[in-house]
Parts: C-alpha cells; structure tokens; sequence
C-alpha cells in the first residue's frame, strides 16, 4: 500500500514509476525450474529463479536513485510468486490430508503455523544481523528463500503419494 | 555334522541380530570436513545431506523397516550435533555482539534472545512437520522410516542455517 501510494505520489509528480511494477518477474519460471528438479534440495535451489531477468528489466526501467530499489522490487516479486505457489501446494495437502481425516489435516495446520513463526524470527534475525542499511533486503530475500525451501519441503512430504 | 550345523547356527544367532545395518559415522564427518575445507562449503555441505544414511540402509539389514529407522536416526543424531556446535557457536557471537552494543548504550534488538526464540520456534517447526509426516502414513509402516527421514533433513537444514548465521556474526 505504501509503495502504490509513493508510486501514485509519483505520477502526479509526472516522475518515472516504476514501484510495484512486478512485470519484469515471470512466475512460470519457477514451474519451469520446479519442474526440472528431482530432489528437495534442487527445488529449494530454485529459489533465486527469474531474478536475473527481472533485475535486468527493473534496471533498466528504473529511473531513481535508490540503487537498491531493482533488488527490492524483484525480491518482492519473487516472494508473491513463491507464496502463491505455496499456497497451491500447501491447499492441496490439506485437501488430501482432509480426505483422510482431521488429525493429518490439523497437524499440516499446526505446521504451517509454526513454520510462519520460525521463518519470522529467522528473517528478523537476518534483518538485525544486516549491514547498516541493508537490513530490509536481506529480511526480504530469507522471506523469498525461506518461502522457496518451504515449498520444496511441502512437495517432499506430499511426494509419497 | 547336522548337529554342528545347529550349533553354530545357534551360536552365530545373536550375533547376527546385534549386527543390523552398518553406519559410518567417520564417512558422515569425513563428508563434512571434506565440504568445510572448500572455500564455498554450503553445496558440499548439502550435498552431505541423506548420504551417509543412504549407504547404511544399502548394508545388510538396512533395508527393513527397522534397519531405515536405524540408520537415517544415525544421521540425524550425527547432524543434531552439528547443529548444537554451530547454535553454540552462533548464540556466543551474538552475546559478545550485544555485550558490545550495550557498552555503547546502543537502542538495537539484542540479537543473542532472538536467536534462542528462533530455535524455540524452529524446533515447534520441526516436531509438528514431521509429526504430520508420520500422520500421512497413518500406521502404514512407512510411518517409522518418513517421520526419522523428515527430523534428519530439518536438523541438516537448520544445523547449516546456523552455520551461516554463526559465520556472519563472527
């Protein structure tokens, strides 16, 4: 919200936009990369998939002076497209679990839940550990990498059936 | 000659059955400091993940249920130490980090308590998924085998978070 109110603020300013601009990023991408790889830690590894294309258009787009901004946007990108996928691949567990009864379904739940706690702590943490002024990328890209091995997690233990 | 045959069949019974699937515990370390003696050690240090128990549930025995159980328990004992060095490790960095900062009267989140609430949170993490993974086979005896599977590939996982965390801060 914030960024679509600086983008807005931006326009009217008739300055170059480009915050929030995600089309540099190809989701389908990371289906591809998902697609090749046969082991969890090769999926995992796709984690950082689709970043060099988008930082290519996103520098070239990006007229500012926030010479961390392409990195921040398409590590932004790059998280959506993760979490979306995530949520595909954690709904259909759930689905599966829930045709075998409560108990699996729940303890998926419970899961997810406590994943989301660690993965916040974890990224704080890498946020505080950062570099002055390098806190919010680095928060951002565990988010995206944390998300990606979560995904790849998920795959494997659904991978039995 | 039958009752000879008998007998040491007899004889050679318990021994047998104290034998079960080989686990090479010098392999796992050998993999490891292999790994760690490349300047870039996170992908031979990956790479180290699920070998050592591999190859112990390719010995005699190892292919059972119970011999699975064995030695993937094996590796994820081996990791768990691992782990507990590089949480060491990470956790007394981080407390001369904060002792630093609080000579300077710095306002920053002291790092050392974050840190062990990361571990708290991960080790709820780590028991309710694979919790869940024992769950799916619902007393199918891969049950066993996917639950030691699932705490052997979370601790490698968190012991090399740590380890990165550790580096970072030293």
């Amino acid at each position: 919200m914030k960024r679509l109110a600086g983008c807005a603020l931006a326009l009217l300013l008739a300055a170059p936009c480009f915050a929030g601009d995600a089309s540099g990023f190809d989701p389908a991408a990371i289906d591809r990369c998902l697609g090749d790889a046969s082991t969890q830690g090769a999926r995992a590894d796709c984690a950082g998939t689709g970043m060099e294309a988008c930082l290519d258009y996103a520098r070239g787009k990006y007229t500012g002076d926030d010479p961390d901004f392409p990195m921040a946007n398409c590590l932004d990108a790059s998280h959506q497209a993760w979490e979306a996928k995530l949520t595909g691949v954690y709904e259909a567990a759930l689905k599966t679990q829930g045709e075998k009864g409560a108990d699996p379904q729940e303890s998926l739940r419970q899961a997810e839940r406590s994943w989301l706690q660690f993965r916040e702590d974890l990224c704080n943490q890498a946020r505080d550990a950062a570099a002055e002024g390098k806190g919010d990328l680095a928060r951002a890209r565990c988010i995206r990498d944390e998300t990606a091995r979560q995904v790849a997690l998920l795959m494997a233990l659904g991978s039995a059936e | 000659m039958r009752l000879l045959v008998l007998f040491l069949l007899l004889a050679a019974g318990p021994v047998l059955a104290q034998d079960g699937p080989r686990y090479d515990t010098d392999g796992f370390a050998k993999c490891i400091a292999d790994a760690e003696a490349d300047a870039s050690a996170a992908p031979g240090l990956r790479s180290c993940i699920g070998e050592a128990s591999t190859q112990c549930m390719a010995t005699p025995g190892g292919e059972t249920t119970v011999g699975m159980v064995e030695c993937l328990g094996h590796e994820a004992k081996d990791w768990d130490k691992l782990l507990n060095g590089y949480y060491e490790r990470a956790l007394k960095a981080a407390k001369a980090a904060d002792a630093d900062l609080a000579e300077l009267g710095s306002a920053a989140e002291p790092a050392a308590p974050a840190l062990q609430q990361a571990q708290r949170h991960w080790i709820a993490f780590r028991d309710s998924s694979c919790r869940y993974e024992s769950l799916r086979y619902q007393g199918g005896t891969l049950g066993g085998p996917a639950a030691q599977d699932c705490v052997l590939r979370l601790t490698a996982e968190q012991a090399l978070r740590l380890r990165d965390i550790a580096e970072g801060m030293e």
